[in-house]
């Protein structure tokens, strides 16, 4: 009987491992090929790469989203997913995905699925470190990209790399026009807006003088943050109203009020950037120099983000210029001049850099 | 010897019982054929989209093919699952070599799956050529007009054209290989990429009709989405349903229902902004929501003498509203200055904003404002609504919102927003332009005149769709220039109006 126990419970050890061992095969592959990595690099950036880890990446805003993967046979799974947008990270190191052209997603089994421009640009991807409510499994650790509209090719996991493409350049302009100073250099003609009578200028106008190259849409922020990019046909049918109610405003009378922008801050298209020194008085804190208020054209130049460089050149409505070097740039002031026109001043340097009737800040090396 | 057979008996069993499971793991339920099972669908004027395939429920009949007995399922069932959306249609059979055969008559009509032949028709009483092989879809297509089905094309004062998914099929399409990605895989020292496309039945909107050149199009899809788009876009068919793709294609209105060519800058969204600014100059405003106010409606009223007090102010501009053209939507639209894709609300179920409305911003002036409507709470607004009953059994209670916005236009409201529903209830029951819906809208221009009268401020009179004759009774809810167009007027209240 004894003999009998011992042959009924090696059948039975035996069946379990026939029954099992696969599982336990997995299993040991999973661990032997798991990743205990738990940060991602984003290389070609910058000159260095740059490594976040999970931790970080849950220090920005947390998404969550349902989500609908398609594979390669057309096959569909709903899962739900939670992490950070890729957008949210290159916005701190001081991108956008906007100005990427195309990335490579690597993934460490040597996967990598490359990103195009059209995707890049217009899609939320999300870095996605929960799936379903539970931390992500060690084959798709540390973070699994999602991009919800895209087919499950792109949707990569054990990501190790974002590999950027093409070279980048930051979102800079090279020259920025001062709008006051602008729409005195294009006609002006009255603009009937709901019951008052203002005067306002043609966005054709000042794009065709001052921007007349390149096609690129047009991004508009307002002073209370509003940002929105306009398509450059549309901006061109427009107006931008200099008195009254709420100037600078963008309007016109063939496009839709819901696209109309109150107390426009600034402007650009491309590498040509327009500031309002009126709204930027609004939100700006103004300090001074000598005895003039006004406000620092080192704010102005970060808030349109124009390029960095050595050399500024200040350019006046009547044609007069100036030089001023980067490190003089933080210390001079825009203001607005008692016969209102836009003057400068800096501390510290000579007379002929007070620029009365300042239009434009142009970077020249 | 007895018990030790059966303790043999016993061993033996649990080794093949182990031995199944452990094959178990192998082999997939024997329901299911092995291998590859082609399927094949129903789209084209279908509600549902129905898949063919080894596991369908269908009911079997067995008749002689080729001197086989053989089981078949009819066309008629399949259809009928399938819900066409028009009576009158015709039916396309498409096989895997492109052939295409197109039915009126199905009830001879029976498939049947032969490892040959694939799913095969065999047409009794149709000609041979009838007897579609390897068929990968089946196109159901109306043979009606269906504007209130598909894609439809409309201006300010027609509307141009409709198309269905299946009359879209009909036409012939385009084969648009569209890129999705190319993926690589290092193994081994090589880098081994694969480049995925998917291939999509599309045409171009500007080889659907003939647009104009510079002409604006504004589209709008069934869940919300709302934009302007380009002429040099896709039309995109999808089973039952169509998409418009950008030319990128990565940029689309889903479900597309409409474009609406060189449409009113004005539209009803106009409210929210209108109304913003004027609370922004202190002054008051009153805001009238005629529910089921078509533009054509405004102008038949004037027309035919049922609207003096309306006729007696300056014309109305004509506006848009948002598809889906319903209370909900049309509603949101106007006191939210957002579509459908921005505010959340596309259709009747919804009631929930994501946006805040115009009640929420005039609360932020500190201003104090009113909805004023009927007994049901149509949205969810940041305010709670003054709901109004048939208190006196007339059968609307339009003379109850009226009576109470009467009462109320006295209690220091900035803002007040009056939402009458008779004009809509008489439209659904006897038609756009019948004597009984006309004979309520001048007791609406009476109720309108009455409180504008009392009303210091600004007035705004506009609606959240319109309304369409449908045989004897009227509808809405289709992208059609009748249920998109409303009116759209600002006036001046107070006693400059008696």
């Amino acid at each position: 009987m004894k003999k009998l126990c011992t042959v009924i419970s090696m059948v039975l050890i035996l069946g379990l491992l026939l029954t099992g061992c696969n599982n336990a095969s997995t299993s040991a592959d999973e661990i032997a090929n798991s990743n205990i990595n738990n940060s991602f690099i984003i290389t070609g950036l910058e000159a260095d790469d740059i490594e976040i880890t999970v931790e970080k990446l849950k220090t920005y805003n947390s998404v969550t989203k349902d989500v609908v993967s398609v594979n390669s046979s057309g096959k569909e799974n709903k899962f739900q997913v939670t992490g950070s947008l890729l957008e949210d990270v290159l916005k701190d190191l001081g991108y956008s995905q906007k100005d990427l052209q195309a990335i490579r997603l690597a993934a460490g089994d040597g996967y990598s699925m490359d990103v195009p421009k059209e995707v890049v640009n217009t899609r939320d991807i999300i870095l996605a470190y929960e799936i379903d409510g539970e931390a992500l499994d060690e084959k798709t650790q540390p973070v699994r990209v999602i991009i919800p509209e895209e087919r499950a090719m792109y949707w990569v996991r054990n990501l190790t790399t974002i590999e950027v493409l093409e070279a980048v350049e930051k979102a800079t302009v090279d020259v920025v026009v001062f709008l006051e100073a602008a729409t005195t250099l294009v006609p002006q003609e009255e603009y009937t807006y709901y019951d008052s009578v203002d005067y306002a200028v043609k966005t054709k106008d000042i794009i065709d003088k001052f921007a007349s190259s390149g096609e690129e849409d047009i991004y508009i922020k307002a002073t209370d943050g509003l940002e929105k990019n306009e398509a450059l046909t549309i901006f061109k049918e427009g107006y931008i109203k200099i008195t009254g109610e709420a100037n600078p405003m963008f309007l016109s009378p063939d496009v839709p009020k819901g696209m109309y922008v109150k107390n426009i801050l600034q402007f650009s298209k491309g590498k040509y950037g327009f500031f309002s020194l009126n709204s930027g008085e609004a939100i700006f804190e103004s300090i001074t120099v000598d005895d003039k208020e006004g406000t620092p054209i080192k704010a102005i130049a970060d808030e349109i983000q124009l390029k960095e460089g050595k050399l500024y050149r200040f350019t006046a409505i009547d044609g007069y210029s100036v030089e001023v070097t980067a490190e003089d740039l933080e210390r001079g002031i825009v203001y607005i001049g008692e016969e209102g026109d836009l003057r400068t001043q800096f501390e510290g340097l000579p007379k002929n850099t007070r620029v009365k009737g300042l239009l434009s800040i142009e970077v020249i090396e | 010897m007895r018990s030790k057979n059966q303790i043999t008996l016993v061993l033996l069993m649990l080794v093949v019982l182990f031995i199944g499971l452990y094959l178990g793991k192998y082999i997939e339920a024997s329901s299911k054929p092995l291998g590859y099972f082609p399927s094949f669908k129903i789209i084209g004027d279908v509600e549902e989209i129905v898949t063919i395939s080894y596991n369908h429920n269908f009911p079997l009949y067995k008749m002689e093919h080729k001197e086989v007995i053989m089981d078949f399922i009819s066309l008629v069932d399949i259809i009928k699952a399938a819900e066409p959306i028009a009576d009158d249609f015709e039916v396309l059979l498409v096989g895997n070599d492109g052939l295409i055969s197109k039915i009126d008559e199905i009830q001879d009509c029976g498939i049947t799956f032969s490892s040959l032949n694939g799913w095969e028709f065999v047409n009794k009483y149709h000609p041979i050529s009838s007897n579609i092989k390897m068929v990968k879809e089946i196109v159901i297509v109306s043979k009606e007009g269906n504007w209130e089905e598909g894609l439809n094309i409309i201006n300010t004062v027609e509307n141009i054209l409709n198309i269905t998914a299946g009359q879209f099929y009909l036409q012939g399409y385009d084969v648009l290989h569209n890129f999705e990605g190319t993926a690589t895989a290092a193994k081994n020292g090589m880098d081994n990429s694969s480049t995925v496309y998917t291939t999509k039945k599309v045409k171009k909107l500007k080889d659907l009709i003939d647009i104009p050149p510079d002409s604006r199009l504004l589209a709008m899809g069934a869940k919300g989405d709302y934009g302007y788009v380009d002429a040099n876009g896709y039309i995109e068919l999808i089973g039952n349903q169509m998409n418009f793709l950008n030319n990128n294609s990565k940029e689309m209105i889903e479900d597309v229902k409409g474009i609406f060519m060189n449409p009113p800058i004005v539209s009803n969204m106009d409210t929210y902004y209108d109304t913003l600014h004027f609370l922004d100059k202190n002054e008051r405003v009153l805001i009238f929501l005629i529910d089921g106010f078509g533009y054509h409606q405004y102008i038949e009223g004037m027309n035919s003498g049922y609207t003096p007090f309306l006729k007696s102010q300056p014309q109305a501009q004509k506006a848009s509203t948002v598809y889906k053209p319903v209370t909900n939507a049309g509603f949101a639209a106007t006191i939210t200055g957002e579509p459908p894709s921005v505010n959340g609300v596309y259709s009747r179920e919804q009631r929930e904003l994501k946006v805040p409305s115009i009640f929420a911003t005039a609360l932020n002036l500190d201003k104090k404002a009113a909805l004023i409507q009927g007994p049901i709470n149509v949205l969810n607004t940041e305010i709670e609504p003054i709901l109004n009953i048939d208190s006196n059994n007339s059968g609307l209670v339009d003379d109850e919102v009226y009576e109470r916005t009467l009462k109320e236009i006295n209690n220091g409201y900035h803002l007040i927003l009056v939402h009458f529903k008779g004009l809509d209830t008489h439209g659904h029951s006897t038609g756009d332009l019948s004597r009984e819906t006309m004979n309520m809208l001048q007791t609406l221009d009476k109720y309108i005149e009455d409180i504008s009268n009392k009303w210091e401020g600004k007035i705004i009179i506009t609606s959240d769709h319109g309304m369409h004759s449908k045989g004897q009774i009227g509808s809405h809810g289709a992208f059609i220039m009748e249920d998109m167009m409303v009116p759209y007027l600002v006036i001046e209240g107070g006693l400059a109006n008696e």
